[in-house]
């Protein structure tokens, strides 16, 4: 079998002492920047890209991965010992894991936590593993049309189910497909919509606007109402493992998060955030006679949620590696370090770099276990680091945020274009709009055009090209699903 | 009628009046003969009109009052009202910052933000605010420049390089 082959020649790489530095100090960042809120794991990769001039492509690739993969770790500290998430993945965990801390066993939830991202995450792996190369033999068939589709039913789900109004979560994705339309366009080369101003010329940076909505919006935000006084952190004992009547709660939301979250964040259909709330739904019907603990600290859903989020985080590697198609902020930012050493992700990939897409691939395994070596005795740490005085954690966060925009694009203008969208992430969350509708519409919004535009050139215009392929037809229904879906259930509970 | 008057309704504005700039400036993109069939003002279309239909649904939706509740989070008390001083003040800094790299380096650029933030919101301490905001600058500053082998302005730092 050629892939196994390849794969054990990746962990061999994937061991080096260069290599597993990288991953090691990838996922202390990523577990790190997850926990802490108000910066994520698509800013310290934006942050870190300036690495890929000085360091080989392996190396800055793999500390990237373990950057992903510990901000998913992280954020779940966050949620359970203060009442709120850290990252947007985690919110569902907040729900009981708080509850569980409230009542004394903070411990047990950080540990079901820790163990569910670590099976999940490797199982999670091990499928990236296994559909990889089919996926990408299969996709090279793939044509414009159904590459349309694909954006097309990443709209409808990531603006449909994110957020407590739909009509603000489309708000938030047109925002972003204008924010793309600006600068050159790639197929007649001419600038549009730049509105005189010469930055904008070459379109804006997803560096730029993820930094902008999800970094500075945040810290302008926090500005406006900051809660003062101290911050609340319930204490916790150390966690070494997971009594096993709580075991036996949690294997079981561990292996259905992980096969909620793995198909769904391997098709473009929102990321990690839809698919915690999926896992948190069905542990809540599955519940049976426990159900009345949800709400007051059921185990099961901090298991599910965590474990869900992990599986995403593997499934999105898959349309990242092998179609070239990023479906997260953060996968966005790790696609634009691909392009800056030259490597273009997509179906070709697997032919044209394979050892380095299988020392990716292994050093994901290995950043799983140090992961959870790393998480279940530094619990304490990541508590102390949650209790940094809030003016210094966001003077912290705005300074990187420069940082990170100027390394990478080296243009005051760019840092001026940074502040104005960062004016623009306080206003929608002001208002209640959802932020992740807005940063995929400005990556995919130019895929869409890109592939809308050559599927009805070879067409010659006819708009039923667009549906010719049975792959197309199926994601135009799920889209449809997608969207009218919520909206019965909606209106079902209402009439309940 | 809502009570009071919503901020909301200024994002609406915004962007129906994105939606109308699209809309007004498409038919002046050159469109190729190459690409006389879907060319480059297709999607700009489908764009502008979707910003106009969303900015009136949602003004419709604003003046019936019904608004979506702010984003929470850890470190927000959704109960205060807008702190619209000390926003403003990180704007502000923000953009002095982003000006003042060229002219006196990103190091003290940096400091200048960060102790700025940390007073704007509730700092106290001035001797602890300057050495740390001055530490963690030139910190990052060097590990940028020396370690990764960014190019960050230096200003009066620029010798060491």
């Amino acid at each position: 079998m050629g892939s196994l082959d390849l794969l054990l020649d990746g962990f061999a790489s994937a061991l080096s002492a260069q290599n597993l530095l990288f991953a090691f100090i990838g996922v202390l960042l990523g577990t790190l920047v997850g926990v802490l809120p108000g910066i994520g794991p698509a800013m310290t990769v934006a942050l870190l890209l300036p690495i890929t001039f000085t360091v080989p492509p392996a190396a800055a690739l793999i500390m990237f991965a373990g950057i992903y993969y510990g901000g998913m770790y992280g954020g779940s500290t966050t949620s359970i010992l203060l009442n709120t998430p850290g990252e947007s993945a985690s919110v569902v965990t907040a729900l009981e894991g708080n509850k569980m801390a409230k009542a004394g066993r903070g411990a047990q939830a950080l540990a079901t936590a820790a163990l569910g991202s670590f099976v999940a995450g490797t199982i999670g792996t091990l499928l990236l593993s296994l559909v990889a190369v089919p996926v990408a033999t299969w996709a090279t068939s793939l044509t414009s049309a159904d590459y349309f589709a694909l954006t097309a039913l990443a709209f409808c789900t990531v603006a449909a189910m994110l957020g407590n109004s739909p009509l603000r979560g489309v708000a938030s994705l047109a925002v972003g497909l204008y924010l793309g339309l600006i600068g050159i366009d790639k197929i007649t080369g001419q600038s549009r919509f730049a509105m005189g101003i010469d930055e904008l010329n070459r379109g804006i940076p997803v560096v730029i606007a993820a930094v902008g909505l999800f970094a500075v919006g945040e810290s302008i935000y926090v500005a406006s109402r900051l809660r003062h006084g101290p911050v609340n952190v319930i204490p916790v004992s150390r966690t070494w493992g997971l009594p096993k009547a709580d075991l036996k709660r949690s294997w079981k939301p561990w292996l259905r998060g992980t096969f909620i979250g793995f198909p769904i964040g391997a098709v473009p259909a929102g990321g990690a955030d839809v698919t915690t709330f999926l896992s948190y739904a069905t542990e809540k019907k599955l519940a049976g006679k426990r159900g009345n603990e949800f709400g007051k600290g059921a185990i099961e859903g901090v298991a599910g949620p965590e474990a869900a989020n992990n599986a995403a985080a593997a499934g999105v590697l898959v349309p990242l590696l092998t179609l070239g198609l990023p479906t997260s902020a953060t996968a966005a930012v790790m696609l634009a370090a691909f392009t800056s050493y030259g490597i273009q992700p997509g179906p070709l990939l697997f032919d044209t770099k394979p050892e380095l897409v299988w020392a990716l691939i292994a050093s994901l395994y290995l950043g799983n276990v140090l992961l959870l070596v790393l998480n279940l005795p530094l619990a304490g740490v990541w508590v102390k680091l949650l209790r940094i005085p809030r003016p210094y954690l966001y003077g912290g966060i705005l300074l990187c945020a420069s940082l990170g925009a100027f390394a990478s694009s080296q243009s005051v203008a760019g840092l001026l274009v940074l502040v104005v969208i960062g004016a623009l992430g306080f206003a929608m969350r002001r208002y209640g709009w959802p932020i992740a509708p807005a940063v995929l519409g400005l990556i995919l919004g130019p895929v869409a055009e890109e592939n809308l535009r050559k599927a009805l050139q070879i067409s010659q215009g006819d708009a039923g090209a667009l549906l010719s392929s049975t792959f197309s037809k199926i994601m135009f229904t799920l889209a449809l699903l997608a969207i009218f879906l919520p909206l019965i259930l909606r209106r079902r509970t209402r009439s309940d | 009628m809502p009570k009071h008057f919503s901020g909301e309704l200024l994002l609406a504005v915004l962007l129906a009046a994105a939606g109308g700039y699209v809309l007004v400036r498409t038919p002046a993109i050159v469109v190729p003969p190459s690409a006389a069939v879907a060319g480059p003002r297709l999607f700009p279309y489908l764009v502008g009109g979707l910003l106009v239909l969303i900015a009136v649904l949602l003004a419709v939706q604003v003046l019936r009052g019904r608004a979506a509740p702010p984003e929470e989070g850890e470190d927000v008390d959704p109960s205060r009202r807008t702190d619209w001083r000390a926003m403003l003040v990180v704007i502000v800094l923000f953009a002095a910052h982003a000006l003042l790299i060229e002219p006196i380096g990103w190091p003290l650029a940096a400091t200048v933000l960060f102790a700025g933030t940390a007073a704007a919101l509730g700092a106290r301490r001035w001797p602890v605010i300057l050495v740390s905001s001055f530490a963690l600058a030139i910190g990052l500053w060097a590990v940028f420049v020396f370690g990764l082998g960014a190019y960050l302005p230096g200003g009066p730092f620029q010798m060491w390089t």
